[in-house]
């Protein structure tokens, strides 16, 4: 029996196709993460000091009144001045210059390392942590065996056997630096691959690769992002011993690991020559933890609001 | 469980083996030998040298025999230093390494795990910023100038402390300051952001739903899950702040492991890096174990025999 | 609760680790800074830099060891401050007879090792005998070969040689080594003939193959230290590493702490006890000059000796001029051109090269301790027949020479540069020679127009590619061993195993060779000039500077020695 109807209201229709309509635009991950890291303004103000330092290593050199290279021997050891703005190191070269210079070779490190860590190190230790038992063991025991080899020897070797220059420092980085990350993924993975939207997603017929690149690693991004920031002053080091051995960039190119080396015994006389090179490793530490951080947060599925 | 330990241990024999030839093999590889040196030795007595300290042999019989001697815990002399061996190096050196390293990652852990479950707790405040970014600036700066800063500060300018050595207290102040920096300031940011993972989390949700108190929360809930990640770098750090840092040991003129076995590779003093590479990799496979077995109790749902 | 207890017991295990093997060493230093101990039992601190290898003198080779046995060990003589020979165990200056063949040394009476046993002279015989004996592998024995019957002893046969005395291959290749038996039997029989005996408890009678007038120096030299017999025996391996070591000199051993420090104390049983001051002296093997220098400034040590440079010693120079010591020292450094490699096969280059080295902006402006530009090979404070031999022998270039390089160049057909192959110049890590190696290329490319690239290598690696000759260039430093040019023109003789060049002149060798032989000390040093002489008109090296020595002695420290061969002599040293 029809109720009567209230002249107040009045029919609305068949909303079963519009009911599930969502009524904000589409918005793909990406854009998401992207938007939401705007907002992070000291993620943003990280990622524009990289920008900075990026182009200042890349562009300044060109445009320095002197070379990185250049000598002034009478003129060695001076404290900032006008004629050089960052002072002179015991040959007489400018710092500045050469702190710019040897941005490229650290930035180049360091953005190496940490794509050798993303690449290698995380696909690894997923992998290892998703396969567990004997594969597992096996997987890890090879970091056992990498980790615990001294890395001396086979830089030494890398260097007698191959030029020295930036290649080999790749190398020999390749060689090394995953280990860690390696670990760290795996132990997260151990724990997260029980969870239940594991079980959701095999369910769901998700293949072996789609289960680490969706879904595993991007919820262990947290301490991933941690050990890329933590792995850059490391990779700058990491630089600096490998000239010690041998297989560096040659002088008088310094990347800022070398120049802090070299500035380590002036501490007490002429300070600044370690001051200079120590600051632009925080600061690019620092720029680079700053977008670690928003990154993280961004990228958090978790986060999303 | 206790058959996964078992396999484990017979794995580690088997990597422990690898690595000793490995590392053989890739020394007598590089060029030069124990008896270089920038004066050059006359050729029958290098030969004398070598002669009495079995060089000479072909690579194959030195091996074999290094392995013999192994398996009987006798890891040989050093060339370097005449009249030592290696057992006495790493006897005498490896205690200091260790306390050292000890009191280093107990700090670390003692204060950097607090300290970044209290700066997640209190995400975005001022002690979440400043820790952070203190903790970045001390990862930055290398331990060569920590050490260095510490040193010329606390002990020269300030005469808090003795400036070098090793022995009593006082002594050992500066250098777990110096080497604790870099791990204090990473297990801190490794705590933090684990957390911050966690605490959005359904379970964490849902418990505070339930009117539970934060810091119970925290404690019976959060921790153990966010402590995973800390525990599985705990191990290789821990294995690596024991075979003493070359650096600060060199700074603070320490007579522990690190420098032998940094030196002994320049000087190509096989038996000194084979014996202490072997000693590092028993110390790092076992600390590794022990991680893999913590996490495993801390954290029901991880099955470490489990395929797939 | 089971992951704290999980977490607490993997960290309890490793402080358990650690505090369980507490270290047996709990040595403190045991001066307050500050603080002077009464006048009677002073102890002198003193850092060496680094372990020595060994303190057994026979076969010591290193500076630290010689830096330590000046204190545990006594000679037949000892060298002053002008590095001249002075009795020491033996009673007197020999008596030289037989045309300068024949050394008779008489000992003191008394003489007593630190356990009290009396030291004679058939302790010398078998100590110089165990010098020789191939098994030992001395490296200094040839210090002995002045003696008659001692190369043979020397150099009998370590493994099979065949009828025409070559060596028997075996299976693999590689020659095959003798029994310990039979070479023991075959050095006896050698040392049957050996020129230096023992004619009774106190006097030694030695044979020399030729006149060699320096002979009474050389005993004071460590190699030629009489050891304990009985110690040795029981130990011969490690018996310097036992704190219960029997030794000859004005100190007894009393530990050896490795990379931490060595501490001896005054022997009683010295002959001139008396007059030995310092009742201990500790020496530190810290190997940081950074550190060792904040040690010496918080008062934690008397005297750092090592290799004070750059920021540091501008700043000492400031702030320490009175404890500041810089002397000169036997040491010269330079660089090798490979001559069998183009271009360095041209003397014009080689030569165009050398002159072009601003050397004075190098000591003047970068190092910066008083080293003085080397022209030369010999450094002064060696002896000459009479006088010092650099003096008399002046400079062979100029100390830079702009125009005369670019014209020889040119000549070689590379006039300003052009066409000049790209060449290496290898050095090992070290900050010094990065500096001078990278002033030294903007030298080269500004004043000749040439582009040389400079590769750093690990020191291992560096020292295999000289003795390959696997270089172009190569950085090169050497030590007198001893206080005779010989030590330094003996390098570059044909083949030599210190040339490292691939220069080989008939000249040089003819002189060298003269040199060795002859009895004349005129005709000797003659020699020596001569070869230096041809060295330079050559120039397979370029030599850059004579080092100095640098260390820091407190000045509250008096009666210490440091001669021209290294060795910190703290017998006479006083804390005031």
């Amino acid at each position: 029996m029809a109720a009567p109807v209230d002249s107040r209201f009045a029919p609305l229709g068949n909303r079963q196709a519009t009911a599930e309509r969502i009524t904000t635009p589409p918005i793909s991950f990406a854009k998401d993460a992207w938007r939401r890291f705007q907002t992070n303004k000291v993620a943003v103000f990280g990622l524009i000091m990289l920008l900075i330092l990026l182009l200042a290593s890349v562009f300044g050199p060109m445009f320095t009144k002197h070379t990185y290279s250049d000598q002034s021997i009478l003129l060695a050891n001076q404290g900032p001045s006008g004629e050089y703005w960052l002072g002179t190191d015991k040959l007489g070269r400018d710092l500045f210059v050469r702190i710019l210079f040897g941005g490229r070779i650290s930035l180049a490190v360091a953005l190496f390392a940490g794509l050798v860590e993303l690449v290698i190190g995380v696909v690894y230790g997923a992998v290892a942590g998703l396969a567990g038992g004997r594969i597992d063991n096996l997987m890890m025991r090879i970091v056992d065996i990498v980790d615990t080899i001294p890395s001396t020897i086979y830089v030494i070797l890398l260097a007698v056997l191959l030029k020295p220059g930036l290649t080999s420092i790749f190398l020999a980085i390749g060689i090394i630096y995953w280990t860690g990350m390696a670990r760290l993924v795996r132990a997260q993975v151990l724990s997260l691959k029980q969870q239940e939207f594991m079980l959701a997603a095999r369910t769901l017929g998700a293949g072996k690769a789609r289960l680490v690149f969706r879904h595993l690693i991007p919820n262990a991004m947290a301490p991933i992002i941690v050990e890329l920031t933590f792995s850059i002053p490391r990779a700058i080091f990491t630089e600096a011993f490998l000239s010690f051995i041998g297989l560096g960039v040659s002088a008088p190119m310094a990347s800022w690991g070398v120049l802090a080396n070299d500035g380590l015994i002036a501490l007490r006389t002429y300070p600044w020559q370690l001051a200079f090179p120590s600051i632009a490793i925080i600061m690019c530490t620092l720029a680079f933890n700053f977008v670690g951080d928003g990154l993280r947060d961004a990228l958090d599925p978790k986060l999303r609001k | 469980m206790a058959r996964y330990i078992f396999t484990r241990i017979i794995t580690m024999i088997v990597v422990l083996w690898v690595i000793i030839t490995a590392t053989f093999f890739m020394m007598k590889a590089l060029p030069g030998g124990p008896f270089a040196s920038e004066k050059k030795i006359p050729e029958t007595i290098l030969r004398n040298i070598e002669r009495r300290y079995k060089l000479d042999r072909p690579l194959s019989e030195q091996y074999f025999d290094y392995l013999k001697n192994v398996v009987q815990f006798d890891l040989g002399p050093s060339f370097r230093l005449q009249g030592l061996t290696v057992n006495q190096l790493i006897g005498k050196g490896f205690p200091i390494s260790a306390t050292l390293g000890g009191l280093s990652i107990l700090v670390s852990l003692f204060v950097g795990v607090p300290i970044g479950i209290w700066a997640a707790i209190r995400h975005n405040g001022v002690l979440d910023r400043t820790a952070s970014a203190f903790a970045v600036i001390t990862a930055a700066a290398p331990s060569f100038v920590i050490a260095s800063a510490l040193q010329y500060f606390l002990a020269y300018k300030f005469k808090m402390f003795k400036a070098a050595g090793w022995g009593s207290p006082e002594q050992m102040v500066l250098p777990t300051l110096a080497l604790c920096s870099f791990s204090l300031a990473w297990l801190m940011k490794l705590t933090r952001s684990s957390m911050l993972e966690v605490t959005s989390q359904d379970y964490v949700r849902t418990a505070r739903a339930k009117g539970i108190p934060e810091m119970a929360i925290v404690w019976r809930h959060m921790l153990r899950n966010a402590l995973i990640p800390v525990i599985a770098s705990l191990a290789p750090l821990t294995a690596g702040i024991l075979t003493g840092s070359f650096i600060i040991e060199s700074i603070f003129a320490i007579p522990g492991i690190g420098r032998d076995f940094v030196q002994s590779i320049s000087n190509r003093d096989y038996t000194v890096t084979l014996g202490m590479t072997v000693f590092f990799g028993i110390l790092l496979v076992g600390f590794t174990l022990i991680g893999d077995i913590c996490t495993a109790l801390v954290d029901p749902r991880v099955r470490l025999d489990k395929e797939g | 609760m089971r992951r704290f207890i999980a977490g607490f017991l993997a960290v309890s295990m490793l402080v358990a680790v650690g505090c369980s093997k507490k270290t047996d060493n709990n040595n403190e230093p045991t001066t307050d800074p500050g603080k002077d101990t009464p006048k009677a039992g002073q102890t002198i601190r003193i850092n060496i830099g680094t372990d020595p290898k060994t303190l057994d003198p026979i076969v010591s080779t290193g500076v630290p060891d010689a830096m330590v046995q000046t204190a545990l060990f006594a000679g037949l003589m000892m060298l002053d401050n002008d590095g001249r020979p002075q009795p020491d165990l033996a009673k007197e200056m020999p008596k030289v007879t037989n045309d300068g063949k024949t050394y008779t040394f008489t000992l003191r009476d008394n003489l007593k090792w630190s356990n009290g046993d009396p030291i004679t002279a058939e302790d010398f015989i078998y100590s110089w005998k165990k010098a020789l004996d191939p098994r030992v592998a001395s490296e200094y024995a040839y210090q002995l070969h002045y003696i008659v019957g001692a190369k043979e002893m020397n150099e009998v046969a370590l493994n099979k040689v065949d009828a025409k005395g070559e060596e028997v291959k075996g299976a693999d290749g590689k020659p095959v080594p003798r029994d310990d038996k039979e070479i023991g039997a075959d050095f006896d029989k050698a040392a049957a003939n050996f020129g230096a005996k023992a004619t009774d408890a106190k006097t030694i009678v030695i044979n020399l193959v030729a006149p060699t007038p320096y002979f009474a120096n050389l005993t004071a030299f460590h190699t030629l230290y009489p050891v304990h017999k009985k110690t040795y025996e029981a130990a011969p391996n490690d018996w310097f590493r036992k704190t219960d070591m029997v030794t000859s000199g004005p100190f007894k051993m009393v530990s050896w702490n490795a990379k931490d420090r060595i501490i001896v104390e005054k022997n009683p049983n010295y002959w001139d006890a008396a007059n030995v001051k310092p009742a201990k002296i500790e020496y530190y093997l810290i190997e940081q000059d950074s550190t060792a220098i904040t040690m010496f400034e918080s008062g934690q040590l008397d005297i750092h000796e090592g290799n004070i440079g750059g920021a540091e010693l501008d700043r000492l120079k400031k702030d320490r001029p009175d404890e500041l010591k810089i002397l000169p020292d036997m040491t010269v450094y330079f660089y090798r051109f490979n001559v069998t490699k183009k271009p360095f096969d041209d003397v014009r280059v080689r030569k165009a090269l050398s002159l072009a080295i601003d050397r004075q902006l190098i000591t003047g402006g970068i190092l910066k301790a008083g080293q003085i530009p080397a022209m030369s090979l010999v450094p002064s404070g060696v002896p000459d027949a009479s006088g010092d031999f650099r003096k008399n022998g002046g400079d062979y270039f100029k100390a830079y020479d702009l125009d005369t390089a670019k014209k020889l160049l040119a000549d070689a057909g590379f006039p300003g540069g052009k066409g000049f192959p790209k060449v290496t110049v290898i050095y090992n890590t070290n900050e010094t020679h990065k500096a001078i190696a990278e002033a030294v290329q903007e030298m080269w490319k500004k004043n000749l127009g040439i582009e040389v690239t400079l590769e750093n290598l690990e020191f291992g690696v560096k020292l295999d590619r000289e003795s390959k000759l696997d270089f172009e260039i190569a950085r090169a430093g050497w030590q007198g061993d001893y206080t005779d040019p010989m030590t330094f023109v003996d390098m570059f003789v044909t083949n030599g195993g210190n040339n490292q060049t691939g220069w080989s002149n008939k000249d040089y060798d003819a002189a060298i060779d003269t040199a060795k032989k002859t009895s004349d000390p005129k005709v000797r040093y003659e020699a020596m000039h001569k070869a230096e002489k041809i060295l330079f008109d050559e120039m397979p090296i370029a030599p850059f500077y004579f080092y100095v020595r640098t260390g820091l002695f407190s000045k509250k420290l008096t009666g210490w020695e440091w001669p021209l061969t290294g060795q910190i002599d703290l017998r006479y040293a006083e804390i005031k």
